[in-house]
C-alpha cells in the first residue's frame, strides 16, 4: 500500500489543510518559512500513524485533531475482503477505486479511533446502519395494520359461521320436507298425485344439494379466513413482542446514557475533591457507576441483540414464512450481520497494511556519545539520540535485555565479537570520502559512571565511537555530515529490517540542517536512490534540498496572515505561483544558484535587467525574434540593485548596458541610475535602454498570448499584464521560468504568437541590436 | 367610469394584484427604456457625425438587446452595432454594459485598432461575468460589427464578432466577413479578432445590422427572410435618400412579418460617406 495523500484538520496552526497529494516519485519536500507548520503536518502524519499527540498540538478553540491519509492498494493480499463481510457494495467501491481513506480522529489526549472514510462509504454503512432502524418502522407499520385486518377477519369468520348456521337450519328443514313428501307419496296410491308429490320432492332435493354446495364454498372460505387470521395472529404477537422489547432496549439505552452521565459528574467531584476523605468517596461513587454502567451496558446489548433478532424474524413472517422457517432464516442472517466488519474494524484490518511511518528528526534520531541503560530500559524516547540508539541495537540483533547480563566478562567479551562486524561500507551511500577506504566502523562499549557523576555513580551506559582507519572519534566529535549520513544510514537498516515486507514512509524534519551545502545535495542524492523503495517527505527551507526540474515535488506550507487566526495553508506544485515570496525563496534561491552556474558573464553585450522574471523571457524570447547579437542578460535582484550590479561590472571593466521597464515610475531613481554608468564611463554615453509604454516585460505580450502561454487560464483581463500579476499577487519568477522551460522544451515557438507580441519583442530586439556591438 | 368601477369589483384580489403587478412591470420598463436612450449616441451627436445615415430600431419589448454606439476622439470615429445576448431585460442591461466598456476603453486606450479594441471588450466582458471557460457561470456575451473611421485618411477599420459589413460601392456589394466567434467566452479559447481595412470612396454605403431582420420568420410560408433577400433589399435600395431606405426596410420587414410574433430585436444601421465639397 502506498501514501498517496492527506489531509489534516486541528493540528497546531493547521485548521484544514484539504486534500494534499503527494509527489508521485515518492520525494515529496514542503517547504516554507520557520513557524509556517512544515513540522506540524510531518508530526500529524506520525500522529495518525501511532495515535500519539500531546496538548501542545492543541488549538486555542480546543477541536480534536483529525488527520486523514489516503492510500493506494497495490496487490489482492491487501484486500481483506474473503475473510471479512462488508455491508452491500463497501468491497465493490473499494475494488474499483483500488484506494482507501483511513481518518484518525482524537475524543480526547489518550483516545483516539481509526476509521474507515471517504464520501461512498460512509453513505453506504449509513444504508447498512439505517437497516435496525427500518426493520423497526416496517414492524411498528405492521403491527397497526394488522391489529385492524384481524378484525376483519374475526368480523369475516363470524360472518362465515353465521352464514353456515343459518344454510344448515334451512337444510334440516328441507330434509323434514321431504321426509314428509316422501310419506305422502307412500300412502298415496293416484298416479297423477303421486307424479306431482314425486316432482315436488325433486326440486327440493335439488334445492338441498345447491344449498349443500353453499355451505361447502362457506366453509372453505371460513377456512381461509381462519388460517388468514391465525397468521395475522402470529405476526401480531411477534410485532407486539418485538415492540415490547425496543421498548425495553430503548429505556436500556437511556439507562446506560443517564449512567454516563453520572459518571462524569462523579468524575469531575473526584478531580475537585479537597480532602481524602471527599476524594475517596468520590472514587468510591465513579467506581460503583462504572461497575453499574459496565452492567447496563451488558443487559442493553443483551436486549438489543434479542430485539434485532425478533426483528429480523418479522421481516420473513412479513414474507409469508412459517414461523419456524422465519425463525431459522433470521437466526442465520443474524449471525452474519453480527459477523459484519464495522468501520473501525474494517480501518484496523487495512491499518495492518499500511506502510510504516517513521519520524527522523535531528534530536533524538542522531547517534549521541553516550546514553543510559535506563533510559534505554524505561524506554525515555525524549533522551538524545534514543531512536538513533535504538536503530543500532536492531540492526546488531540486540535486544535491552542483552545487556542484563550479569557477568561483566562474558558482556565485554560478547560486545567486542560484535563490534567487530558492525562495519559500513558508505559509497553506497555518501558520495564524500571518509578516510582512504571509506569504511568506517560504529563500535560501541558498555561502561558505568564513576565518582565524576555521583549522582549516576555505578550506573551503567553505553558509549559510542565512529572509527576509520585514521582515528576513533565519537560521534558528536565527527562532522555533521557524518553523523547525519550515519544516522540516517541506521534509520533506514533499521527499519528495513523491522518491517519486512511492509512500505514504510520517512518522514524526515529538515536533513541535514545544518550540512553545508554540498552535503546538502547528497541527502537528495540519497533521497533520489532510495525513493523505489520508501516513500520520503521531507521538510527543509535550503534551497539545495530542492530539485529545479522536479517541482511537482513541493509542497508549500505558510501561514494565511489574512486571518483571524492565522492559519497553516498549503500550495501544491500547480498552484506554487500563489504562494507567498517569502515561502518560495528556496526555489528562488535556487535560481539564482542554477543562474550561477552559468558561464553568462562576457567582456561585451552584457545587459543587466531588474529581476529574474526578465531575465526568463528575455532568454526564451529575443533569441526567436531576429535578435542579431551575443547577448547576456544578468539579472538584478531587483531594479534597486541594479546600481550595485552596475558597479560591480564597472569594476571589473566589463562593458554592459542596461534594460529596465517602466515599472517603477521612479524617474528620479532611472536618473540617478543614469548619471552612475554615464560617470563610470568617463562621459561616454550612458548605454541605458527604456522600455516605455510597458510597465514590466509581461506587457511585451498581448493579453491574449499572456494569457494562453503564460497563465495558461482562461479568464477576463482588461487591465495591463502587470497590472493582472499585481493585484493578484502572482509569483513572477514561478510563471517566468514555467515559460522559459516550454520554450526550451518545444512546447510552442515564435509563430504560435500573435502579431502583438511578435512586434513587441521584434521592436526589442531591433533596440538592442542597435545598442549593442 | 361607473362600467369601469363595475369590471373592477367583479375581479378577484388574486387578478386585482396580478393587474397591479403588470402595471408596476411595464411602468419599470419604459423607465428602463428612458435610461437605455439615454445611453446611446444622441440623435443630434449622430446626424452631425454621420450628416447622411439612417438607424433603424425595432426591439422585440419595449428595451432592446441589441445596440447602436457612435464615439468621436480627435479625427476618428468609431462606431458599431451590437447584438446582445438574449433581448428584453436581459438584453438591454447587456447592451448598457457594453456600450459603457466600450466608451471606458476609448478614454483609456492608446492603440485605436478596430480588432484591438474589440479583443479589449472580450477582456473587460470576461472579467466582469466572470467567465473562465472552466465552469459554466455566464455564457453571455454580444455580437457586433465595430468600425474605426480615420477622417484623415479615409481609412476605415472593421472587426466584426459573429455581425458582417456591407459595403456598397457604384451598386455592387462587397461582404466583409466576421470571426466566427462572440464578444465574450466562447468554446474554443479565445483568439485575436482580424482588423479590417477598407480605404472609403466618395458615395461608398456600408451597413452595420444584428440577425434580427434576417432572421425575422414571415412571408406566405412563414420562413426566415435570410440574407440573400436582405442583401438584395439593401442593393436595391442604396440608390435611395437614406431616410427612403429606412422606410423601406421598415414596411418590408413589417409587410414580411404580417401576424407573425417578432422573433428577436431588429436594427439596421446605414452610413454613407460623401467627400465631394457641397456648394
Amino acid at each position: 500500500m502506498n501514501l498517496k495523500a492527506f489531509r489534516i484538520k486541528n493540528y497546531r496552526s493547521i485548521v484544514d489543510t484539504g486534500w494534499n497529494n503527494l509527489s508521485p516519485d515518492n520525494v515529496t519536500a514542503l517547504i516554507g518559512q520557520n513557524e509556517s507548520g512544515k513540522t506540524s503536518v510531518l508530526e500529524a502524519l506520525k500522529s495518525f500513524y501511532d495515535g500519539l499527540i500531546t496538548d501542545d498540538i492543541l488549538r486555542s478553540d480546543l477541536k480534536m485533531p483529525e488527520v486523514s491519509c489516503l492510500f493506494e492498494l497495490e496487490n489482492v493480499s491487501e484486500y481483506p475482503f474473503y475473510e471479512l463481510s462488508f455491508p452491500v457494495g463497501v468491497a465493490d467501491h473499494i475494488n474499483k477505486e483500488g484506494k482507501i481513506i483511513l481518518t484518525r480522529s482524537w475524543q480526547d489526549l489518550q483516545n483516539s479511533r481509526l476509521l474507515l472514510d471517504g464520501d461512498e462509504i460512509i453513505r453506504l454503512y449509513g444504508e447498512f446502519d439505517d437497516l435496525w432502524m427500518k426493520l423497526a418502522k416496517k414492524t411498528i407499520d405492521a403491527f397497526a395494520n394488522y391489529t385492524s385486518k384481524r378484525k376483519l377477519l374475526a368480523e369475516e369468520a363470524e360472518s362465515h359461521d353465521q352464514q353456515v348456521l343459518k344454510l344448515k337450519a334451512s337444510l334440516e328443514q328441507l330434509m323434514r320436507k321431504t321426509g314428509e313428501l316422501q310419506r305422502q307419496i307412500k300412502k298415496t296410491s293416484i298416479n297423477s298425485k303421486k307424479e306431482l308429490l314425486e316432482k315436488e320432492k325433486e326440486s327440493i332435493g335439488s334445492e338441498i344439494e345447491r344449498l349443500e354446495k353453499q355451505v361447502e364454498k362457506i366453509r372453505n372460505e371460513l377456512k381461509t379466513s381462519q388460517d388468514e387470521l391465525f397468521k395475522a395472529s402470529v405476526i401480531l404477537n411477534a410485532a407486539s413482542v418485538c415492540l415490547g422489547l425496543k421498548d425495553r432496549s430503548d429505556a436500556a439505552g437511556e439507562q446506560v446514557d443517564r449512567t454516563f452521565t453520572e459518571i462524569e459528574e462523579a468524575e469531575k467531584l473526584l478531580e475537585n475533591a479537597r480532602t481524602a476523605k471527599e476524594h475517596r468517596h468520590a472514587q468510591k461513587k465513579v467506581e460503583q457507576f462504572k461497575n453499574y454502567y459496565l452492567q447496563l451496558s451488558e443487559k442493553y446489548e443483551q436486549i438489543t441483540s434479542e430485539l434485532n433478532q425478533n426483528l429480523l424474524e418479522m421481516k420473513y413472517l412479513l414474507k409469508g414464512k412459517d414461523e419456524f422457517e422465519a425463525r431459522r432464516i433470521a437466526e442465520e442472517e443474524y449471525r452474519l450481520l453480527s459477523r459484519m466488519t464495522t468501520r473501525e474494524q474494517a480501518a484496523e484490518e487495512f491499518y495492518s497494511k499500511i506502510p510504516h511511518f517513521e519520524l527522523f528528526e535531528d534530536f533524538s534520531s542522531l547517534l549521541p556519545n553516550r546514553i543510559d541503560l535506563e533510559d534505554l530500559f524505561l524506554e525515555h524516547t525524549n533522551t538524545e539520540g534514543y531512536k538513533a540508539v535504538k536503530n543500532f541495537l536492531v540492526i546488531a540483533g540486540l535486544e535491552p535485555e542483552f545487556f542484563t547480563q550479569t557477568n561483566n566478562r562474558i558482556l565485554k567479551q560478547k560486545i567486542e565479537n560484535l563490534n567487530n562486524e558492525l562495519t559500513i561500507n558508505f559509497q553506497d551511500y555518501w558520495g564524500q570520502c571518509i578516510g582512504k577506504t571509506n569504511k568506517i566502523q560504529i563500535a560501541f562499549e558498555l561502561e558505568h559512571y564513576d565518582f565524576q557523576d555521583p549522582e549516576k555513580k555505578g550506573k551503567p551506559y553505553l558509549e559510542f565511537w565512529i572509527k576509520d582507519e585514521l582515528e576513533r572519534l565519537y560521534p558528536k566529535q565527527r562532522s555533521r555530515g557524518v553523523r547525519w549520513f550515519l544516522s540516517f544510514y541506521l534509520e533506514l537498516k533499521a527499519s528495513a529490517k523491522k518491517h519486512i515486507g511492509r512500505n514504510r514512509v520517512l518522514l524526515i524534519d529538515e536533513p541535514g540542517l545544518s550540512l553545508h551545502a554540498r552535503a546538502q545535495e547528497d541527502v537528495l542524492k540519497v533521497f533520489e536512490d532510495i525513493r523505489d523503495t520508501l516513500q520520503v517527505i521531507y521538510t527543509t527551507h535550503s534551497p539545495h534540498l530542492i530539485d529545479l526540474s522536479k517541482l511537482f515535488r513541493i509542497l508549500a506550507v505558510q501561514r494565511a496572515h489574512e486571518t483571524e487566526n492565522s492559519e497553516t495553508i498549503l500550495f501544491d506544485a500547480a498552484s506554487l505561483h500563489t504562494a507567498a515570496q517569502d515561502t518560495l525563496s528556496p526555489i528562488y534561491s535556487l535560481m539564482g544558484v542554477r543562474l550561477s552556474e552559468h558561464e553568462f558573464i562576457r567582456q561585451k553585450n552584457n545587459v543587466l535587467v531588474e529581476n529574474t522574471a526578465s531575465y526568463y523571457y528575455l532568454t526564451a524570447m529575443l533569441p526567436l525574434a531576429d535578435m542579431k547579437k551575443e547577448v547576456s542578460f544578468l539579472p538584478a535582484t531587483e531594479s534597486q540593485s541594479l546600481q550595485l550590479l552596475s558597479n560591480l561590472m564597472l569594476g571589473w571593466g566589463l562593458d554592459y548596458s542596461i534594460l529596465i521597464f517602466d515599472h517603477s515610475k521612479d524617474h528620479a531613481y532611472i536618473n540617478q541610475l543614469e548619471k552612475t554608468v554615464e560617470a563610470g564611463r568617463e562621459g561616454k554615453p550612458g548605454k541605458i535602454l527604456h522600455v516605455e509604454n510597458a510597465a514590466m516585460v509581461e506587457d511585451l505580450f498581448s493579453t491574449l498570448d499572456f494569457k494562453k502561454f503564460i497563465l495558461q487560464q482562461r479568464v477576463g483581463i482588461p487591465e495591463t499584464n502587470s497590472d493582472y500579476i499585481l493585484e493578484n499577487n502572482l509569483s513572477r519568477t514561478m510563471l517566468a521560468s514555467h515559460f522559459a522551460q516550454r520554450i526550451k522544451n518545444s512546447k510552442f515557438s515564435f509563430a504560435d504568437f500573435d502579431e502583438e507580441t511578435k512586434s513587441n519583442f521584434k521592436k526589442l530586439a531591433q533596440r538592442l541590436n542597435a545598442l549593442l556591438t | 367610469m361607473a362600467k369601469v368601477l363595475i369590471k373592477k369589483s367583479n375581479l378577484s384580489p388574486q387578478e386585482v394584484e396580478i393587474q397591479r403587478q403588470r402595471k408596476e412591470i411595464a411602468e419599470s420598463l419604459r423607465y428602463a427604456r428612458v435610461i437605455q436612450k439615454a445611453v446611446f449616441p444622441s440623435k443630434e451627436f449622430v446626424e452631425k457625425t454621420f450628416p447622411e445615415h439612417f438607424i433603424l430600431l425595432l426591439p422585440k419589448d419595449i428595451v432592446s438587446g441589441d445596440f447602436y454606439w457612435v464615439y468621436r476622439k480627435e479625427k476618428k470615429v468609431f462606431f458599431a452595432v451590437a447584438d446582445c445576448t438574449g433581448h428584453g431585460v436581459p438584453g438591454s442591461l447587456m447592451s448598457v454594459l457594453g456600450i459603457s466598456f466600450l466608451n471606458e476603453l476609448l478614454a483609456r486606450s492608446c492603440n485605436h485598432n478596430a480588432n484591438r479594441l474589440l479583443n479589449q471588450l472580450r477582456e473587460m466582458i470576461m472579467k466582469s461575468l466572470g467567465q473562465t471557460g472552466a465552469d459554466d457561470i455566464s455564457k453571455d456575451g454580444m455580437d457586433i460589427s465595430l468600425c474605426v473611421w480615420d477622417e484623415d485618411t479615409n481609412l476605415l477599420q472593421y472587426s466584426g464578432a459573429n455581425n458582417s459589413l456591407y459595403l456598397v460601392r457604384e451598386g455592387e456589394m462587397q461582404i466583409f466577413r466576421p470571426d466566427p466567434m462572440p464578444v465574450g467566452i466562447h468554446a474554443v479559447e479565445e483568439k485575436s479578432f482580424t482588423n479590417h481595412e477598407i480605404y472609403l470612396q466618395d458615395g461608398d454605403i456600408i451597413y452595420l445590422f444584428s440577425d434580427g431582420f434576417p432572421d425575422q420568420f414571415g412571408g406566405s410560408k412563414n420562413k426566415k427572410f435570410m440574407y440573400n433577400r436582405f442583401r438584395n433589399l439593401l442593393l436595391r435600395v442604396s440608390g435611395l435618400s437614406m431616410n427612403e431606405q429606412k422606410e423601406i426596410l421598415r414596411t418590408e420587414i413589417n409587410n414580411w412579418k404580417g401576424d407573425q410574433e417578432q422573433i428577436d430585436d431588429i436594427l439596421v444601421m446605414g452610413v454613407k460617406f460623401s467627400f465631394s465639397i457641397k456648394f
